[in-house]
């Protein structure tokens, strides 16, 4: 990193504790509670009660940081007195550059899908994702760069990928468009109007595709590298199958008035598409999608935004699929996503400062645990946290933080970087993203391996026989359960005694202290095993790191 | 009430009671027949046990090219028919050996979904219900009524190339939802760390069910059931790896060394081996453009392993207790659009049906000349539901007994197509 960027990073940092409380917005999260309590009428008797620091703790490291907390984090968050002591832990945590590369892996698959690598190396366009998180980018700004860039500018190529890895492919790329920024699958509209929806309309596909539709690949004859070059004519023509006319369109943003083009210039090139030169129209169709997109009066952008947010820290979607905002799927709590939505709007879309308030709600806070379900509650009043299946990532790095191997690969580059500069501080923000950085590109190809084996096309879970097989027979987590270099088997080993070892894998595995049952019916486990302490040990974290209670963040 | 009829516990001994068509139920009277009556039930309690196979085309097959041809009218396309093995039905002449297998199928020609969408018609046609609402799948159904409770294959296996993502069980218990294998091949991690006795696994795996059981007693239960079952899943492949030994160059000959044809051959082997749904979806139909062409190759691949399938399920004497089914999520467009494409078509389509309680040999509804509308006897995907159901003993009349809620297994609105049941 040059010492320009580490300055400039240094001072967001410095200036972000304020943006993060931000001013006014500090009673949103009893707002958010106000209208949640109002819908539940008389349901709220059923309501959860608030969940414990533990289990507290361990949810918003996974929300936040996209792991489980250290034992030493648990023991200390129970230890300490301050009465506002979670809501200092969430203001440290949205802070840390964990919470950068969470977001990153949140936007990455929510914005590309895991589409394989074309064009743009997805490395570099991570590390865009992740320096603009770090940044706390503003999403509308964020949006913006993405759908303006041509892959032309050098500095600039990573951010191209978006529109590059889908080759520009029309259909691919409007569907995307509408499902990812809009909230809308505009898929169905394809054909034809969608015969059940109304504000499908084709039209608005169309108009949708006509922002792109001048728009093409040019491959540079010397350096082979693929951009994006567009014309200055072609409209997008539709038939629809019901009736045979044929339409046409310009562009235009669902009911947003229709864009037309500006009276058509003597020369209207820049440059002019030619097979060795990449066409620059001096009117150019495609960059008009980001400013119309990401307007004030494109009400779409703002909800969708705040209901992918709510969905990430609450686990639903206020409207629910998140892709099928329309009116015949309102939300179940209007008002509230408007609410969410209009603060995006006057926080000029500052993702943190909202996930932030979010995380306070008392909503947000409550138990996993249910009060009574019979009959079964609706999980759309949320009177209790929801379950939410950890990602590929978050499974990956949480089973690392467990066994011990984010410790241990943590300890070996803050060595490293020592050795190099003694006044190194991993507690200086700037140092600290140099080592999340280290640590971070030591273990990704872990991570690669939980998503090969995780990744599901679907939003929703889907709990596959070769997952639990990679959990229960899998060599690389047989390694990691092998004592080396302080892990956890080796600490375990090392206490010598079963309750010890019991109390110990449970702070470090499941984030708590285990119950006298727990411990009792570990400790028998145990006892099974005492000519073998090793294989007991592997075997008992190895059932934890397979159980519920590890697989989801509750 | 009776036990030792191969059946575990008693929860599924009440099951199957209350289910099976024509059981004595005066013993429990909790739920009623509806008078229904089938014929198998004699045969199902000695332990015959009954499956399914499900052979889905997915995108949609085009009725025209397939069940339902209509040659030399305005919207036939290019293809003739051929006679087949059923004096009086001709199917299109894509499909020469199925043709030949006739008289072990029968065909439904008068679908009309009142939908054209993907994912909606493949709900209709898998849960009998329209819709987005929370029912389970046909084969989740089959699988919880027919498969024993022992069952050491997975009960419902989906073999397929790339993932739709079904959740088939619904309110029904997790270890009754499809199991999916990407194509032939083992998959990873079959065998237990090295050095860890079968016992050894096995005291983890009962520790592990603990916990979770635990950790489940306070939570919602769906979302865990669901992780749960997949270790059930995992144990049932462990002990199951000889079904991935390499397919014999033999059987390959006569099913083809494409996926389908791999596909058909280990689908032949799950049957064999007891499980009590299997579907092999053979991808590829939604043929918007060259729809002609597309279906020239995919019905090629499909015809030969699946008329293979069908014989062998019949030659091992399987079929009686086996019901097949050929289907999609719809059909396709008689009109023939500017791309030589049909697009989609829930309104007037055919599938094929054979096999257990189904009447062999019968044509069911019919289109009219130009296959743009049905005509006759039009049904949707709610009878299918009664009807595959009803041929394989289940009297899809009754409730679904779920802790609290008794929930109609099929639609009861509509009814099953009762001369096609044999």
């Amino acid at each position: 990193m040059t010492n320009a960027v580490q300055l400039a990073l240094l001072f967001a940092f410095t200036i972000l504790p304020a943006t993060v409380a931000g001013t006014e917005s500090a009673l949103l999260h009893e707002q958010i509670d106000a209208r949640i309590a109002a819908a539940q009428g008389e349901l709220s008797s059923s309501a959860s009660p608030r969940s414990s620091d533990t289990e507290f703790l361990r949810r918003v490291y996974l929300d936040v940081t996209g792991r489980i907390p250290g034992r030493h984090e648990v023991t200390a968050f129970q230890d300490e007195e301050a009465g506002d002591k979670r809501l200092k832990l969430v203001d440290r945590l949205l802070l840390d550059p964990w919470h950068a590369r969470h977001m990153l892996y949140h936007l990455d698959v929510m914005l590309m899908g895991r589409l394989p690598e074309k064009h743009i190396k997805v490395a570099q366009w991570r590390d865009y994702l992740y320096t603009s998180l770090l940044e706390n980018k503003r999403f509308n700004q964020l949006v913006a760069e993405i759908l303006l860039a041509d892959g032309a500018v050098p500095d600039e190529r990573p951010r191209a990928r978006f529109l590059l890895a889908r080759e520009l492919n029309i259909d691919d790329t409007t569907r995307d468009i509408g499902r990812i920024f809009l909230g809308r699958d505009l898929q169905c509209a394809q054909c034809h109007d969608h015969p059940s929806i109304d504000d499908y309309l084709q039209r608005r596909y169309y108009g949708l595709s006509a922002f792109l539709g001048r728009s093409y690949l040019f491959q540079d004859p010397e350096t082979k590298e693929t951009s994006i070059g567009e014309k200055a004519e072609g409209e997008v023509t539709f038939t629809s199958v019901f009736t045979d006319e044929e339409s046409t369109t310009a562009p235009r943003l669902l009911e947003l008035a229709a864009l037309d083009d500006p009276p058509a210039e003597e020369e209207p090139y820049v440059t002019k598409p030619e097979e060795k030169t990449r066409g620059v129209p001096k009117y150019s169709r495609r960059l008009q999608l980001a400013p119309n997109i990401t307007s004030e009066e494109n009400v779409a952008f703002r909800m969708n935004i705040a209901n992918r947010l709510w969905a990430l820290v609450m686990g639903r979607g206020l409207v629910e699929p998140l892709d099928m905002m329309h009116t015949d799927n309102p939300p179940s709590h209007p008002e509230l996503l408007a609410l969410l939505a209009d603060e995006l709007l006057r926080t000029g879309y500052d993702m943190r400062s909202l996930m932030r308030q979010l995380i306070l709600s008392e909503t947000y806070q409550r138990s996993s645990r249910l009060v009574a379900n019979d009959p079964p509650l609706p999980e759309s009043a949320y009177l209790a946290a929801a379950l939410k299946p950890l990602t590929p990532e978050q499974l990956a790095w949480s089973t690392m933080q467990a066994v011990g191997l984010v410790e241990t690969t943590r300890s070996e580059h803050i060595a490293r970087f020592k050795e190099e500069d003694p006044s190194f501080d991993p507690n200086d923000m700037a140092q600290a993203i140099q080592l999340e950085r280290a640590v971070h590109d030591s273990l990704q190809p872990h991570v690669d391996t939980f998503v090969a084996v995780f990744a599901s096309k679907a939003d929703r879970f889907s709990a596959t026989a070769s997952q639990a097989l990679f959990l229960e027979n899998g060599e690389l987590i047989t390694e990691w359960l092998t004592p080396s270099n302080g892990n956890l088997l080796e600490r375990l080993l090392q206490t010598g005694d079963a309750e010890a070892a019991t109390r110990e894998l449970y702070l470090t595995v499941l984030s708590r202290p285990p119950t006298d049952e727990e411990l009792e019916q570990l400790v028998a486990f145990l006892g099974a095993y005492d000519d073998d302490q090793m294989t007991g040990m592997t075997e008992a974290t190895r059932a934890i790191l397979c159980s519920a209670e590890f697989r989801f963040n509750h | 009430m009776k036990r030792g009829l191969g059946c575990q516990t008693i929860d599924h001994v009440l099951s199957r009671r209350h289910f099976l068509a024509g059981t004595a139920v005066a013993g429990f009277g909790a739920v009623s027949l509806g008078g229904f009556s089938g014929p198998v039930l004699a045969d199902t309690l000695k332990g015959d046990e009954k499956r399914i196979l499900q052979v889905y085309l997915q995108g949609g097959v085009s009725q025209l090219e397939s069940w339902d041809p209509k040659p030399g009218t305005e919207y036939g396309g290019p293809f003739q028919t051929i006679p087949t093995s059923v004096p009086g039905i001709h199917i299109c002449e894509l499909l020469p050996h199925t043709a030949r297998h006739m008289h072990l199928l029968s065909l439904v020609r008068s679908i009309n979904l009142k939908t054209d969408d993907h994912h909606q018609g493949r709900l209709f046609m898998e849960k009998g219900r329209r819709g987005e609402g929370n029912y389970p799948y046909v084969g989740s159904v089959v699988a919880k009524y027919l498969s024993p409770e022992d069952s050491a294959l997975p009960r419902y296996v989906h073999i397929s190339t790339r993932g739709l993502e079904d959740d088939t069980a619904a309110f029904l218990d997790a270890r009754y939802a499809q199991m999916k294998l990407e194509g032939v091949v083992a998959p990873n991690n079959l065998s237990r760390p090295r050095q860890l006795s079968e016992e050894q696994f096995a005291r983890r795996s009962h520790f592990r069910a603990q916990l979770n059981q635990q950790f489940t007693s306070d939570r919602r239960k769906a979302l865990i059931d669901s992780y749960d079952a997949s270790f059930r899943q995992a144990a049932q492949l462990m002990s199951q790896r000889d079904l991935f030994e390499k397919q014999s160059e033999k059987e390959l000959d006569r099913y083809g060394r494409h996926e389908f044809g791999r596909y058909c051959l280990l689908a032949r082997t799950l049957l064999e081996e007891g499980s009590t749904c299997v579907k092999v979806t053979h991808h590829g139909y939604d043929t918007h453009a060259e729809n002609f062409n597309f279906h020239v190759e995919q019905l090629d691949e499909f015809d030969k392993p699946f008329a293979t399938l069908l014989a062998d399920v019949a030659d091992r004497g399987m079929l009686e207790s086996t019901l097949v089914m050929v289907y999609s999520e719809f059909g396709r467009t008689p009109k023939i659009n500017r791309n030589y494409g049909r697009d989609h078509w829930g309104s007037a389509w055919s599938i094929a049906l054979g096999g257990c309680g189904i009447q062999p040999g019968a044509v069911i509804g019919a289109t009219n000349a130009k296959g743009t509308e049905v005509i006759d006897r039009e049904v949707d995907g709610g009878h299918l539901f009664h009807t595959y159901l009803q041929a394989l003993g289940i009297d899809s009349t009754a409730n679904h007994d779920i802790p609290g809620r008794q929930i109609p297994i099929g639609d009861p609105a509509v009814e099953s197509i009762k001369e096609l049941l044999a």
